[in-house]
C-alpha cells in the first residue's frame, strides 16, 4: 500500500541525536520548572526546603539545637537576638522525556518519533548537565519497568542509547500509556509529553492524568509537514496506519481550506484545554531544527533557559 | 421536430442512455488511490459536514462530469438528424449520378477524370445538410442504383467508394429514365386529374430533385426521356484537350478471291485537337505481322488502314490479330482492337437425289468428305416434315438438288441439278448440239476453270430471277447460273449428270470426267457449303454476352480471361455454351479437355463516344439541352461546430488520460 511521499517513514540512523554544536549550545541551558519539587539527591536546583547551599533564603529565630554554624553573628550584635541564617536547598530535578510511540509518529521525514527523540535528547541533555534526574520513557500500556533514571554530563551516552532503542511502533492509546507511566513514576517533575495528539479516544484524560500527579506538564505536539500542508490530488482512500480506519476523500480547494480549519481548531482545542490547566503547549512542525528550537522557542516558552 | 436516421428509436434510446451511464461509471469506476495516513481523525472531522448532501457536494466540485456530460449531449445532438416537420425546413433531394464507362478512365494529370468525379461527389456528400436526402447511382451501359434515397450521408459517401469504373460504353438512357421516375412521381401524374394545381405543385415539390450528373458527356443524345421536374445539374469531369489516339473500327473476312487469306479492316481516329503521329502494330497471335507509321493525322481526321494475312490452313488452330498503337495517350483502353479466327464447324450438306453417282462419287472424295457431313436423301424426303423443319430453320448449308425441286425452299444455299428450284427460276430445253460459248472466270465458282470444250447431249437453258449471275452460257441459253434469295444463294444448272431413258441410264455430258467437274463442285461447297473455311469473330463490346457452339462433345469447358482469371462453362440444353464475364478487354481463351484451345473471342472497346473523351460542355436529354455548370448548387450545412467538438472530445480524452494517471485501475 503506497504512502504519501511525506509520510514515508525515513529514518536517518546515521543522523546523531545530538550533533557537538548542539551540545555546545545546550551546555548553557537550564531546565526550568514552574514548581519546586523534592528531589531526592542534591542538586543544583533550589528546592521549597532550606538546606545547605550558598544562596540565603531568609533567618528564623535560634531554637536549641540548630546549627551553630548558621547563626548570623552580625544580626546578633545588631539585634543582640541569635538568628540562624537559612540557606536554599538545592535538590536535583526529576525531568521525564514521555515520547509517543505510535504507528502515526512513524511518519514524516523526519519522522515524528524521530524528531521526538532528538527534542528529548536536547531536553535531556540541557538536565544531564543541570544535575538533574532525566528519564526518557515511552506511552505503553504495558507492565514494562521504569527506565533507569540518568544524571550527571557522564551519562550523556546512556541517554542516547536509551533514546535510540525505544520501542517504537506500541499500539497504545494515549489515555493508557500516560496512566501506566504515572503508575511506573510516582515522583514528581517535569514531564515533556511528545507526541501528535492524534488518538481518536481523546488527549483530555492523559493530560489530565498527568496533571493530577502534579507534574509540570508540557506539552509538544509534533506534526509533519504534510500533515500541516497536505499536498494531496484526486480521490483517494485515506487509510489510518493505527486502525486501518478508511476515508474517502475527493480532494478540493473547499476540502483542503476545511482541512487546514480543523487542523486549527484541534490545535486551538488543545492549547485551551492546555493552557486552563498551566500547561505549555506547543506546536512543532519535524521540519524545524531542534537546536533553535529549543534554544529560542522553547525559552521563550519558559520550559528553558 | 422528428427523430430520423438509420437507427430507429431503441438505438436513440440506447444513445440517450449514454450521459446517464456516464454520470454512473464516473462513481462507479472511480478508483481511489489508497494512501495511509499517520491518521484519518483530521479528515474524519473536515469531512463530516461535507458528507452531508455529498452526492451534490461532489457534484458541484466535479468539473470533469460535468465537462463530460455536456461533450457526450453536444456528441448525441450534433448525430440527431433533427428537422422541423413544416413547409419551411424542408430537405432537398439529391441524385448523383457517376459516370464509370470506359471513357471515365481518361488520365487527368496524376489521377484518372472517374476519380476526380467521385471526389468532388465526396464533397458535396459531406456538404449536404442533415435533412437533405440524396440517391447514388452509377451508369455504364447499365445504371444502377447504388444507394437510395438516404438522409445517412456517411452511407452514402461508403457506397461511393465502392463504385469502380468499368470498361464499358456509355449509355446514359436507364439512368436518366429513372432519375426522371423519381422526380416526377407516377402518383401525381396518374392523380393529376384529382388534384388542383396548388395540390400538384405542392406534390411536386415534395420530390422535386436535383439531378447531379458527374459525366464527360461523352454519350449519344438521350432521346425518349422527358426531365420533367428534375434540375439537371451536369458536372464536366475532365477536360477538352486531350492527347487520344483510337481504334474505333477493326473487322476481319475472308478473301473472297484469295483462300485463306484474311483481309483486316482498321480505322484509326485522332481525337484530339492537335495533329499526332501514329504507329500502329498489327500482331497475329503475339507476333508483329505488319507496321505502319504516318507521321501526323490532323485533329478530328481517321485513318483507314487495311491488311492481309494468310493464315493457317490448320482447320483447328486459332489466330488473335490485335491492332495496337504504339505509345502512350490520355485513353489506352481504345489504343487495341482485337479480332479472332477460329476454327470452322463442318458444313452440313444433304443431296437429294434419286440416284446419281456422279454426284455421289464426287461428294465421297477424301478431300471433300473429311470437310463436310454429307446427308443423302431420296425425293420423297422433300415431303416429310424433316424437310418441312429444314424450310424453317437454317440446318443445312447447302442442299443438292438433283433432277428435284421442292415446293418450298430450305433456308440454305441450294444447288439444283436439271430442275428450277423454284417459280423464280425457269428452265427452258435446247436444241442440240449444245456447245459452250464461255464461262465466268470471276466467279468463285468458276474461277480459272476451262469449261469452254465441255459437251451436252441435252441441256435446257437457265432463267433466273434479276441479279442472277451467269457462271456458263451455251450458245443458247445460260447453263450454269446463281442468284440470291434472302441472303442465300441457288445455283441452278440446266442439265444433269446422266438421265434415264427407257431404263437405262446414259451420260448427258462429260463434265464429270473431266478436272473441272471436281473443282467446281469443290468450289462450290467451299463458296455454298463454306468447306474448309474458319470462323471470323469480330471483337464483341465489354459486357455482352458471348455465345457458341463446339463441334465436340465436350461438356464443360475454360474461359480464361485476358488477365488470367479462370471460369467454367458448362454446356447448355441446346448444346451451347455462354460466357458472360466480358468485363475486360481483350482476347479471352476458351479451353477445352486436356488443356486445348479450342477457340477465342475477342472484347474491344472499339467505340466512338468512347473514344473520343474531350468533355462535351452540353447534351441532349428529350427536348432539353443540358449545359455543363461551373459548379454545384448544393445548400451546405456550416458543421465547422462539430470540428470544436471533436477537439473537444480530443481534450477530453487527454484529460482522462491526465487524470486516469493519478488513478489506481
Amino acid at each position: 500500500m503506497p504512502r504519501h511521499p511525506y509520510l514515508s517513514p525515513i529514518v536517518n540512523e546515521s543522523e546523531p541525536l545530538l550533533s557537538p554544536e548542539t551540545l555546545g549550545r545546550l551546555e548553557r541551558l537550564e531546565l526550568v520548572t514552574r514548581k519546586i519539587f523534592r528531589g531526592q539527591l542534591k542538586g543544583e536546583r533550589r528546592s521549597r526546603r532550606k538546606g545547605q547551599s550558598v544562596e540565603f533564603a531568609d533567618y528564623r529565630n535560634y531554637v536549641a539545637g540548630d546549627d551553630l554554624r548558621f547563626i548570623d553573628w552580625n544580626m546578633y550584635a545588631r539585634f543582640d537576638k541569635l538568628f540562624l541564617r537559612l540557606y536554599q536547598e538545592e535538590e536535583d530535578l526529576h525531568f521525564f522525556a514521555l515520547l509517543d510511540s505510535s504507528p502515526s509518529m512513524m511518519f514524516g521525514e523526519p519522522t515524528k518519533f524521530r524528531f521526538a527523540q532528538k527534542m528529548a535528547a536536547a531536553l535531556g541533555y540541557i538536565g544531564l548537565c543541570r544535575s538533574d534526574r532525566i528519564k526518557v520513557e515511552v506511552l505503553t500500556d504495558q507492565i514494562v519497568p521504569p527506565s533507569a533514571a540518568l544524571r550527571g554530563k557522564g551519562n550523556l551516552w546512556k541517554l542516547l542509547r536509551q533514546l535510540e532503542t525505544l520501542p517504537t511502533t506500541t499500539s497504545t492509546s494515549l489515555d493508557a500509556g500516560v496512566k501506566k507511566f504515572c503508575i511506573r513514576n510516582p515522583g514528581k517533575g517535569i514531564v515533556v509529553l511528545l507526541s501528535d495528539l492524534m488518538d481518536k479516544s481523546g488527549y483530555e484524560n492523559a493530560i489530565r492524568a498527568l496533571v493530577a500527579r502534579q507534574y509540570d506538564v508540557y506539552v509538544i505536539q509534533i506534526f509533519s509537514p504534510a500533515e500541516l500542508e497536505p499536498d494531496l490530488t484526486g480521490d483517494l482512500q485515506l487509510i489510518d496506519c493505527e486502525d486501518g480506519d478508511l476515508a474517502d476523500i475527493s480532494v478540493s480547494p473547499r476540502l483542503m481550506e476545511r482541512y487546514k480549519a480543523t487542523l486549527q481548531s484541534f490545535v486551538g482545542e488543545i492549547r485551551h484545554f492546555c493552557a486552563r490547566r498551566g500547561i505549555v503547549h506547543t506546536v512543532c512542525s519535524t521540519a524545524q531544527d531542534v537546536d533553535q528550537l529549543v534554544a529560542s522557542y522553547l525559552r521563550s516558552r519558559g520550559l528553558v533557559r | 421536430m422528428i427523430l430520423g436516421g438509420p437507427w430507429g428509436w431503441l438505438g436513440w434510446t440506447v444513445l440517450a442512455a449514454v450521459p446517464l451511464l456516464i454520470f454512473l461509471l464516473y462513481f462507479l469506476k472511480l478508483r481511489r488511490t489508497r494512501l495511509e495516513v499517520p491518521s484519518t481523525f483530521l479528515w474524519k472531522r473536515s469531512i463530516e459536514d461535507l458528507q452531508v448532501n455529498s452526492l451534490w457536494q461532489r457534484l458541484r466540485s466535479t468539473l470533469l462530469l460535468w465537462l463530460q456530460l455536456a461533450i457526450a449531449l453536444l456528441l448525441l445532438l450534433s448525430m440527431l438528424p433533427m428537422g422541423c416537420q413544416s413547409e419551411q425546413r424542408l430537405g432537398q433531394r439529391h441524385i448523383f449520378l457517376l459516370d464509370t464507362s470506359a471513357s471515365m478512365s481518361a488520365t487527368e494529370g496524376e489521377t484518372t477524370r472517374f476519380e476526380v468525379a467521385k471526389q468532388q461527389i465526396d464533397a458535396q456528400l459531406s456538404r449536404l445538410r442533415e435533412i437533405d436526402l440524396a440517391m447514388l447511382m452509377s451508369s455504364d451501359d447499365e445504371a444502377q442504383i447504388r444507394q437510395a434515397y438516404t438522409s445517412d450521408h456517411a452511407l452514402l459517401r461508403r457506397k461511393l467508394q465502392e463504385v469502380v469504373v468499368r470498361p464499358r460504353l456509355t449509355k446514359m438512357d436507364d439512368a436518366l429514365s429513372a432519375a426522371t421516375a423519381l422526380a416526377n412521381p407516377s402518383h401525381v401524374r396518374d392523380a393529376g386529374d384529382q388534384l388542383t394545381p396548388d395540390q400538384v405543385a405542392k406534390e411536386l415539390e415534395k420530390d422535386r430533385a436535383t439531378l447531379h450528373l458527374y459525366s464527360d458527356g461523352g454519350f449519344p443524345p438521350v432521346k425518349d426521356t422527358d426531365l420533367g421536374e428534375l434540375v439537371v445539374n451536369f458536372v464536366p469531369s475532365g477536360s477538352e484537350n486531350v492527347r487520344n489516339l483510337g481504334v474505333t473500327t477493326l473487322n476481319a473476312q475472308w478473301n473472297e478471291r484469295r483462300r485463306g487469306t484474311v483481309d483486316l479492316f482498321a480505322r484509326i481516329e485522332n481525337f484530339s485537337k492537335v495533329p499526332l503521329p501514329i504507329d500502329v502494330e498489327l500482331r497475329r497471335n503475339g507476333e508483329v505481322i505488319d507496321v505502319v507509321r504516318r507521321d501526323a493525322v490532323n485533329a478530328g481526321e481517321a485513318l483507314s488502314l487495311d491488311f492481309q494475312d494468310a493464315i493457317s490452313a490448320q482447320q483447328d488452330s486459332v489466330t488473335e490479330y490485335e491492332l495496337r498503337i504504339v505509345g502512350s495517350d490520355d485513353f489506352l483502353l481504345d489504343n487495341s482492337a482485337h479480332c479472332v479466327v477460329n476454327p470452322g464447324r463442318k458444313p452440313q450438306v444433304m443431296l437429294v437425289t434419286a440416284g446419281n453417282t456422279g454426284l455421289e462419287a464426287v461428294l465421297s472424295t477424301t478431300l471433300i468428305a473429311e470437310g463436310l457431313e454429307l446427308l443423302v436423301q431420296s425425293p420423297e424426303f422433300l415431303a416429310t416434315d424433316g424437310y418441312k423443319a429444314m424450310v424453317d430453320q437454317p440446318l443445312f448449308d447447302l442442299v443438292v438438288f438433283d433432277r428435284v425441286a421442292p415446293k418450298q425452299l430450305p433456308l440454305a444455299n441450294t444447288m439444283s441439278w436439271g430442275s428450277a428450284p423454284s417459280e423464280e427460276w425457269q428452265l427452258t430445253p435446247l436444241t442440240p448440239p449444245v456447245f459452250v460459248l464461255f464461262s465466268n472466270n470471276t466467279h468463285p465458282l468458276t474461277m480459272n476453270l476451262n469449261l469452254d470444250t465441255l459437251a451436252f447431249l441435252k441441256a435446257s437453258g437457265v432463267k433466273g430471277p434479276q441479279a442472277t449471275v451467269d457462271l456458263l452460257t451455251a450458245n443458247d441459253g445460260v447453263l450454269i447460273a446463281v442468284g440470291s434469295r434472302l441472303g442465300f444463294q441457288d445455283v441452278v444448272l440446266g442439265f444433269t449428270l446422266t438421265e434415264e431413258e427407257n431404263g437405262n441410264r446414259f451420260p448427258v455430258t462429260d463434265w464429270p470426267g473431266r478436272i473441272s467437274f471436281p473443282v467446281f463442285m469443290f468450289n462450290t461447297l467451299e463458296f455454298l457449303g463454306r468447306l474448309g473455311q474458319k470462323e471470323i469473330a469480330s471483337s464483341v463490346r465489354p459486357g455482352q454476352m458471348i455465345r457458341f457452339r463446339l463441334e465436340s462433345e465436350e461438356r464443360q469447358l475454360e474461359v480464361v480471361s485476358p488477365t488470367g482469371q479462370r471460369q467454367r462453362l458448362n454446356k447448355l440444353s441446346d448444346g451451347g455454351f455462354v460466357y458472360s464475364g466480358t468485363d475486360e478487354l481483350g482476347i479471352y481463351r476458351v479451353i477445352g479437355q486436356d488443356a486445348k484451345h479450342v477457340r477465342s473471342f475477342a472484347v474491344s472497346l472499339s467505340d466512338r463516344w468512347e473514344s473520343d473523351i474531350a468533355v462535351k460542355p452540353q447534351t441532349m436529354v428529350g427536348d432539353s439541352t443540358v449545359t455543363a455548370a461551373a459548379e454545384t448548387k448544393i445548400q451546405a450545412d456550416s458543421k465547422a461546430w462539430r470540428y470544436v467538438l471533436l477537439a473537444a472530445l480530443a481534450v477530453l480524452c487527454l484529460e482522462w488520460i491526465v487524470y486516469n494517471r493519478r488513478i489506481l485501475l
